[in-house]
């Protein structure tokens, strides 16, 4: 049986050591994957506890600055053989002063490909908050959430406890 | 017991970072408001000169053969100059890791962009007739009749400061999610809703600190050569042509130092007092100050330095035309200009090797200004002393602003203005995030 999406215990810490032993600990006791933190600034030591450290945000702005180079490229060269003038001796597809502009759309493709990127991993939107989220986790706190069913709630809220959480709330959402 | 007590005054610390730095979005005194008027007021002076202007066409501007290119180009590329220093601090700083800028960063990204924001409009300004301004963007397949030079340094510009402007802008945006959806959680009125909006639903969730701290590192070093290069290409304006004082090979460097020394100063400008206003001496520290001054001493010596090799190098070639040229900058019509130039952006700066001078913050401030008003003449000596003296003798002319221009000057000023103040009310003028791990940095370190 698996537990609903937004169903599990939530820990609230204001000691971001503590928050990461919470973490450590649970995956251990085999919640790896299911855990999820809030927090205004991840503790130290922490993002390192997710098994998928590198984001893939990277292949977006790579994917995105080439595109924007050729789209330099094609966008000068186009438009000189469209035109074909020679003008100061230079043939109409020269390359040295096209580079300028090619440079330039590979940082604007590549930063608007990046954004993208991050929208897109990240589920940023106007969407609603998850149900576990309190305001205290973009101030002082961090919250440790463990998607997991009813049955293993107890011993979640046990782990939690344990290892200091302030408060445990449990969440059936 | 002292390893879990430190963490626990970690908590304190970030809940202080919380409430000082969102207070400064708190309702504003009467004071903000006749500031902002005053400063409406100058953008209204600037818009009634620049409706002027269209009704009755260029002719009402100083403008006559040679200078063709007056005031509203030097306001260009001064304004392009002021935006540097916000990509400085922000992406170049933020790849070195320099601790100092979270301090700053983040109103010297809003003022980058608004500062762009200004430039960009100069070029419409001096276009004349603002409506064909679209022109400006050619676009594939070409259905504007126009050729498109993509050899002209002109052109290349249009390139380098629209994607500056968009870059800026969200690096702005990306920087700011976190702590808008702080503002988000703390506010309770009218302004909630358009917080809950921009903060696109950010949680700090493992999955989104992930993908957010690459983003920032890839937007930083995608940043750091558009700054660069961004200068470059306005110097190119200038050195691709063959006029004399303006062809030469240092103006790529030259231009960039100086941009960073005039965000700078413009930086400095605005932070003595904001710090002071709204009770941010605790985040933006002397210490702070002290660091921009010595980027300012550094930024100063470059600026100073390519002036001397441009004489050195007009007296040295023996090329008549350029020794004429120079001589004509520094000792013809147009001297005021020149030493008002080299007194404020060479020596004054000068008197920051002093520590005392460096962490007197009323010595900082009006050392600031003299930088800002070096620099706009800087601009002004390169742009208008050039072309007044251009190849024929016959055509040399003495150019004057004219009543039109010194207004649209100085609306530009009121216009960059009335967005800053409006931005420091409406979103956090400290980053609250960066500031916090910081905090976090330092307290692993003393525990470490």
């Amino acid at each position: 049986m698996t537990a609903r999406k937004n169903e599990g215990v939530l820990g609230v810490f204001t000691d971001g050591h503590k928050s990461v032993e919470a973490v450590r600990k649970l995956k251990e006791e085999g919640y790896a994957g299911q855990i999820h933190i809030f927090a205004a600034v991840p503790p130290h030591g922490m993002l390192e506890e997710f098994d998928v450290y590198k984001s893939s945000v990277r292949l977006f702005t790579l994917i995105g600055g080439l595109t924007g180079c050729v789209a330099g490229f094609v966008l000068c060269i186009g438009l000189a053989l469209t035109w074909d003038l020679m003008v100061g001796g230079k043939m109409p597809a020269a390359i040295p002063p096209y580079v300028v502009i090619a440079f330039e759309l590979t940082i604007l493709f590549g930063a608007l490909a990046t954004l993208t990127g991050l929208f897109l991993n990240t589920k940023l939107g106007p969407t609603a908050l998850h149900p576990a989220y309190d305001p205290r986790f973009s101030e002082d706190s961090v919250g440790v959430f463990v998607n997991c069913t009813r049955e293993k709630m107890s011993s979640v809220e046990g782990t939690l406890r344990a290892i200091g959480a302030e408060e445990v709330r449990v969440e059936y959402a | 017991m002292a390893v879990t007590a430190a963490p626990k005054r970690l908590a304190d610390v970030f809940r202080d970072i919380n409430r000082d730095i969102l207070a400064t979005l708190d309702a504003p005194g009467p004071g903000y408001y006749l500031l902002l008027a005053f400063v409406v007021s100058l953008v209204g002076l600037g818009a009634f000169a620049f409706t002027y202007q269209t009704y009755w066409g260029l002719g009402v501007a100083g403008y006559a053969p040679p200078v063709m290119w007056g005031v509203y180009i030097t306001n260009f590329v001064f304004w392009v100059g002021i935006a540097h220093s916000g990509t400085l601090i922000s992406a170049i700083l933020y790849l070195f890791r320099a601790k100092w800028r979270t301090s700053v960063n983040r109103s010297a990204e809003a003022m980058t962009v608004f500062a762009v924001m200004t430039a960009g409009l100069f070029p419409m300004i001096h276009l004349g007739r603002v409506w064909k301004f679209y022109y400006l963007f050619p676009y594939y397949p070409n259905r504007l009749t126009v050729w498109p030079n993509f050899k002209s340094p002109l052109i290349w510009d249009v390139f380098a400061v629209s994607t500056y402007l968009t870059v800026s802008s969200l690096f702005l945006f990306v920087g700011l999610i976190p702590d808008v959806a702080s503002a988000r959680d703390r506010c309770k009125d009218w302004r909630k809703p358009f917080y809950t909006v921009l903060s696109l639903g950010w949680q700090g969730t493992d999955e989104q600190w992930r993908h957010y701290n690459r983003a920032y590192l890839f937007m930083a070093a995608l940043a750091t050569p558009l700054v660069l290069s961004v200068h470059s290409v306005v110097s190119w304006d200038f050195a691709v042509s063959i006029v004399p004082g303006w062809h030469t090979t240092i103006f790529a460097p030259y231009f960039v130092a100086g941009a960073i020394f005039s965000g700078l100063g413009m930086v400095i400008t605005i932070l003595v007092p904001l710090r002071k206003l709204f009770n941010l001496e605790k985040y933006i520290t002397v210490d702070h100050f002290e660091d921009m001054a010595k980027l300012v001493l550094v930024t100063s010596t470059i600026v100073l330095y390519a002036y001397l090799v441009e004489y050195f190098t007009a007296w040295y070639s023996g090329e008549a035309v350029e020794k004429a040229s120079t001589w004509w900058r520094l000792f013809g019509d147009y001297w005021w200009a020149t030493w008002t130039m080299l007194i404020c952006n060479g020596i004054i700066p000068l008197l920051l090797w002093f520590k005392k001078m460096r962490r007197n913050l009323m010595v900082l401030f009006i050392i600031s200004i003299f930088v800002n008003i070096g620099m706009w003449f800087e601009r002004f000596v390169i742009i208008v002393t050039s072309l007044a003296h251009e190849y024929m003798p016959s055509m040399w002319r003495y150019y004057t602003p004219s009543w039109v221009e010194w207004s649209i000057l100085i609306g530009s000023f009121g216009w960059w203005a009335m967005y800053f103040l409006m931005f420091i009310k409406m979103l956090p003028v400290v980053s609250i995030a960066e500031y916090k791990e910081l905090m976090a940095r330092e307290a692993e370190e003393a525990h470490a």
